[in-house]
């Protein structure tokens, strides 16, 4: 066998301007390949990290019901201290309660509909980015409440600001469904996550005023848990599911089961990633068979002779396709030799996708991509490429093979 | 004769020249498939999404855009809709009257959901837009007895049925809270969730009346015979009223969608590219074999008198000869294969692939639109690939060595 | 073609130096002759002597490492690859020992190709390529392909390429040496009949002493210089 291989290695050098020619070609594809299979990956985290950062977190524990039918009515009561303290008991993660509500912005002649979250200042700061984005103002910390009016606090996004015209130090009003009603507000902070559709209605107050707000006592409406890794979210979601059986019936739901879209769509595109890669390699394929045939062509007396010697047609078969098979090799082996560089350098760095930002922000990503290739996504190419060598190496193999002792040493 | 000499050397390795011009032909059915799609799909999104709502002009007040609120609010004067009528570029307008308040469960005042209402003139937007494009007519709101179409999504967070009321809960034109109970004559899902979870659909008169607006209306869309005569129609309008207006046409009502689909084409470019460049790998390969096969050839042709020129001139003919055998070979099966496909629409049909198009407010159909422009940008691409790929071989035969003639055949 | 009896082509102390790698062969040392229009010249000596670098220089195919080449009294040595290339096409014929057909072409079409390329226009063109082959019995051959002919008959067409646009001189490169000895003897006979009927003149070279015989003047080269030259009568 390793003979088969040190005539294989020869022959690809005895034509290496034609090995070289394919090798480029192959490394060229690959290389794309992974940079456009690490940037797919990017954008696909791009906008689960952002919405995993600024509300969604890992886990989200809410009265049960709440997901298919998300109500004020459905609460954790008690602050969601019970819950809290057996999280952090466990040490499961960081995890801050929430009162979460529909609700409708007013200025004097405006009016926009928002989502309205009371948060735990503190505790919010450890599960989301928001209060680490604010572009104006600040964030609701203590020192904040009851600042230098009567009025509670209440930070917007950027996007809402435009649209009322407000500024830091302008009052809002806040309407809520029921009978409490309203409440005035003043902004004392503006943010920019970096989705402008979030932006736009996500508007955050103290966890006490919004449960003053929305006349609910004590009740929250959903802890939520940021883990140190998003892998580890269904063992800690299961872990959570049995230490909670003893509190009043509640969910616990991975953030893939609350927006199974956002997941959906990446694997979509490693789905279309697939269809790139069948199109790239099927382009290799034919560079490939060609020269491999070429040779062939070229050593129809050599093949002659060692038939004549007594070499069965199954050994030049197999020497063929080593061949192939050393040429692909080597392509995937440089191209991924240039692409982990590349792709570890542009994960640093990140794309700026300016241009875009406007549909990027609507759809709910930044507009910045770091690319980046996961574990999972190296066998797959890899074995593409293999079945290339194969398939690609398969005719001129055949035709070697097949060849007769007498015809082939005829030939001239 | 040249021409011919290059022909027949093509005939000379029939595999190798077959092979090729397979992976020519396989670029450019590709290629000419991908952008016919994009091309395709592109228009028929812009198209419905612009057909949705956005309209090709909108006119509102000055600062409309930047805050889209009550207060931008325009009067709706006679001497204006006559001037809307009068307008020779357009087929049609629609005046609406949008806020956003609480939509909120009748039967249970603390249930409710923020709400985009919108006050339509429903003939209009019948005959305009694809808004009612699902509703019997029976299910439109009427005048004078007030009711709402809502998005099917905010139905069902509410419980609501047909039949059913709600309260609206909102501030009215002068700053005054504002609560009216309206009849749900009907829900509407149009994929996109900006309306299927959010939109409370009312007659434009109820609406008014419901915020004390008079005439006041939002803005007012118009609809030009094409998305091409937007801008023409946006001029007429501007050059019939008075200023204080503004007028946006499409490409500014929906920036994100349209950015969207850019990136799209970026993402075609980018990957149409890798194909062809590994495909003009393939031809150098091809072109470089049979030049350095023939190098006494070559060699005779510079004895007999041919200049190094005319050599490089005959290697980059075959090159093309070459590809042009695969563009013809792509386009005998593509541009078939697009009239058909042109016809008939591909509807996505897989859960995921539907729902991920769906993220983008978009229809899940796969429509493709064959363009005589985009077949030649094709060929002429790969034949531009072609001289590239062949270059280098050519400079090496049209710099080989006359002596090589003399050389004795081994 | 020029006025018999005058000098075509000259070589005045010519050398060839091939260098490859470490080895420098010299192939020419000083070689200098003339040929006179109408000549029949044979190029004969041991394999190794220089006879193809010779012919080489001679048809300005490859270029001298000192020395001069004068071609109808023109110096060689200073003009471009194109010049060079149409110095050729005006002025010279090969014939090679591989014939050297284009394979793809049929014999009109190989011996048209030198006219093309001289911008002779296609009536013409085909009338002259047509006169030549048929001169040179291959009337028959016309759109047969050099893979489906005889190797005599590949070097007849070889031949009728090679004056077809009237050269002042035709370089032959062991012309027999691929040929059996009756068909070498027809082509022999074929250029001494257009040496003496047609006053074309012939340089070739040989090993074989039945080709040298033919030649009414025979030049011996050993270890790249020219040992004798001799004219003999016809
Ligand atoms: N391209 C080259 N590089 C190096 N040496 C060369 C080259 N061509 C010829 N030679 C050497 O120059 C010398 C003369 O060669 P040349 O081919 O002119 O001889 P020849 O008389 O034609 O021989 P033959 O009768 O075998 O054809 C020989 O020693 C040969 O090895
Ligand atoms: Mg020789």
């Amino acid at each position: 066998m390793s003979a088969l291989f040190r005539i294989a290695w020869r022959n690809l050098l005895r034509g290496w301007r034609r090995s070289a020619v394919v090798l480029a070609s192959i490394v060229v594809g690959l290389t794309a390949c992974f940079g456009i299979l690490a940037w797919t990956v990017g954008l696909g985290h791009n906008g689960i990290d952002l919405a995993v950062r600024t509300h969604l977190a890992h886990l989200a524990i809410h009265a049960r019901g709440y997901h298919a039918d998300s109500s004020t009515d459905r609460r954790i009561p008690g602050d969601g201290a019970a819950v809290l303290s057996a999280v952090e008991r466990e040490g499961l993660g960081a995890a801050a309660p929430r009162l979460v509500g529909d609700g409708l912005v007013q200025t004097a002649r405006r009016n926009l509909s928002a989502v309205i979250v009371g948060v735990d200042a503190a505790r919010e700061s450890r599960v989301s980015s928001v209060p680490d984005s604010l572009v104006e103002g600040a964030y609701l910390d203590a020192a904040a409440h009851r600042w230098a009016s009567r009025l509670p606090p209440i930070v917007v996004g950027e996007e809402m600001a435009r649209r009322l015209g407000a500024e830091v130090g302008d009052k809002l009003v806040l309407r809520v469904p029921g009978d409490a009603g309203a409440g005035a507000f003043r902004v004392r902070g503006i943010y920019r996550s970096g989705s402008s559709a979030f932006d736009r209605s996500f508007v955050y107050v103290t966890l006490a005023d919004a449960q003053t707000l929305f006349a609910l006592g004590n009740a929250v409406t959903e802890i939520a848990l940021l883990l140190s890794d998003a892998a580890d979210a269904p063992q800690v979601q299961k872990r959570l599911r049995g230490l909670l059986a003893a509190e009043p019936p509640l969910e616990v739901l991975r953030w893939d089961e609350r927006q199974p879209r956002l997941a959906q769509m990446i694997e979509l595109m490693d789905q279309f990633s697939w269809v790139f890669y069948a199109v790239v390699f099927a382009a290799m394929a034919f560079g490939i068979a060609n020269a491999l045939l070429m040779s062939v062509y070229e050593r129809i007396r050599e093949f002659g002779l060692l038939r004549s010697m007594g070499l069965r047609g199954s050994r030049i078969l197999l020497l063929v396709l080593v061949e192939s098979f050393l040429l692909t090799g080597l392509g995937t082996g440089i191209g991924l030799g240039l692409a982990v560089p590349l792709v570890a350098w542009l994960g640093e760095v990140g794309i700026g996708m300016g241009w875009f930002s406007q549909a990027l922000g609507e759809y709910g990503f930044s507009d910045r991509i770091y690319p980046e290739l996961r574990p999972g996504d190296f066998p797959e190419p890899i074995g593409m490429a293999a079945a290339t060598a194969l398939l690609a190496g398969l005719w001129p193999a055949l035709r070697a093979a097949r060849l007769r002792p007498a015809e082939a040493l005829r030939h001239v | 004769m040249l021409g011919r000499l290059a022909w027949r050397n093509l005939g000379r390795n029939r595999r190798r020249t077959g092979l090729t011009a397979a992976a020519g032909a396989f670029a450019a059915l590709l290629m000419m498939l991908a952008l016919a799609l994009a091309r395709g799909s592109h228009e028929y999104w812009i198209d419905q999404s612009v057909r949705l709502y956005p309209g090709h002009v909108r006119l509102a007040l000055a600062g409309y855009e930047e805050h889209g609120t009550l207060e931008y609010g325009m009067r709706l004067s006679p001497a204006l809709r006559s001037a809307l009528d009068a307008l020779p570029g357009s087929v049609g307008w629609a005046p609406r009257l949008e806020t956003w308040g609480l939509a909120v469960q009748d039967a249970d005042g603390s249930l409710g959901r923020g709400a985009w209402i919108v006050g339509v003139d429903p003939e209009r937007e019948r005959e305009l837009t694809r808004l009612f494009d699902g509703l019997g007519s029976a299910e439109l709101p009427e005048p004078g007895a007030p009711g709402a179409v809502l998005g099917a999504d905010l139905a069902r967070a509410l419980g609501v049925r047909t039949g059913e009321s709600i309260l609206l809960l909102t501030g009215d034109y002068y700053g005054s809270q504002a609560a009216e109970r309206f009849r749900v004559t009907g829900t509407l899902s149009v994929g996109d969730p900006r309306f299927d979870e959010r939109a409370v659909l009312t007659h434009v008169g109820d609406m008014q009346a419901f915020l004390d607006a008079g005439r006041t209306v939002s803005h007012v869309v118009l609809f030009a015979p094409t998305g091409e005569r937007a801008d023409d129609l946006a001029r007429e309008l501007s050059a019939s009223l008075p200023g204080g207006y503004e007028i946006l046409t499409w490409p500014e009502l929906v920036p994100d969608l349209l950015q969207m689909l850019l990136l799209d084409d970026a993402g075609n470019w980018l990957s149409l590219s890798i194909l062809v460049v590994v495909v003009g790998f393939g031809l150098l390969n091809t072109v470089l074999m049979s030049v350095l096969e023939r190098r006494r050839e070559f060699g005779t042709l510079r004895a007999l008198g041919m200049r190094p020129r005319a050599v490089f001139g005959l290697v980059l003919i075959e090159s093309l000869l070459l590809t042009s055998a695969g563009i013809a070979a792509g386009l005998a099966i593509a541009v078939p294969l697009l009239l058909v496909l042109e016809r008939n629409p591909i509807p996505l049909t897989g859960e995921q692939l539907a729902a991920a198009v769906e993220t983008y407010h978009l229809d899940p159909v796969l429509v493709f639109d064959l363009s005589a422009a985009q077949l030649l940008g094709t060929s002429a691409v790969l034949l531009v690939v072609a001289l590239m790929a062949a270059l280098p071989p050519a400079l090496r035969a049209a710099r080989g060595q006359p002596r090589e003639a003399m050389r004795e055949p081994t | 073609m020029s006025e018999a009896g005058a000098i075509v082509l000259e070589a005045r102390e010519v050398s060839k130096v091939y260098v490859s790698g470490t080895v420098r062969t010299r192939a020419l040392d000083g070689v200098s002759l003339r040929v006179s229009s109408g000549e029949r010249v044979a190029l004969s000596g041991p394999s190794g002597s220089g006879k193809t670098t010779l012919l080489n220089l001679l048809g300005t195919l490859d270029r001298a490492s000192s020395g001069r080449i004068l071609l109808a009294g023109q110096d060689v040595g200073r003009l471009g690859e194109a010049e060079l290339a149409d110095l050729r096409l005006a002025r010279l014929g090969f014939v090679f020992q591989a014939y050297n057909l284009v394979p793809v072409l049929t014999a009109l079409e190989n011996v048209e190709l030198v006219l093309l390329l001289q911008g002779v226009r296609p009536a013409e063109r085909r009338r002259r390529a047509e006169l030549a082959l048929d001169d040179l019995g291959l009337g028959e051959l016309l759109h047969t392909r050099p893979g489906e002919m005889s190797g005599g008959q590949q070097q007849r067409v070889a031949v009728a390429r090679a004056i077809v646009s009237e050269p002042e001189i035709v370089l032959a490169d062991e012309p027999t040496a691929n040929l059996d000895s009756k068909t070498a003897a027809s082509l022999l006979d074929l250029m001494q009949q257009l040496n003496e009927e047609r006053g074309v003149t012939f340089l070739f070279s040989t090993h074989d002493p039945r080709v040298m015989e033919r030649a009414l003047r025979v030049i011996r080269l050993l270890d790249g210089r020219i040992e004798s030259d001799e004219r003999r009568a016809p």
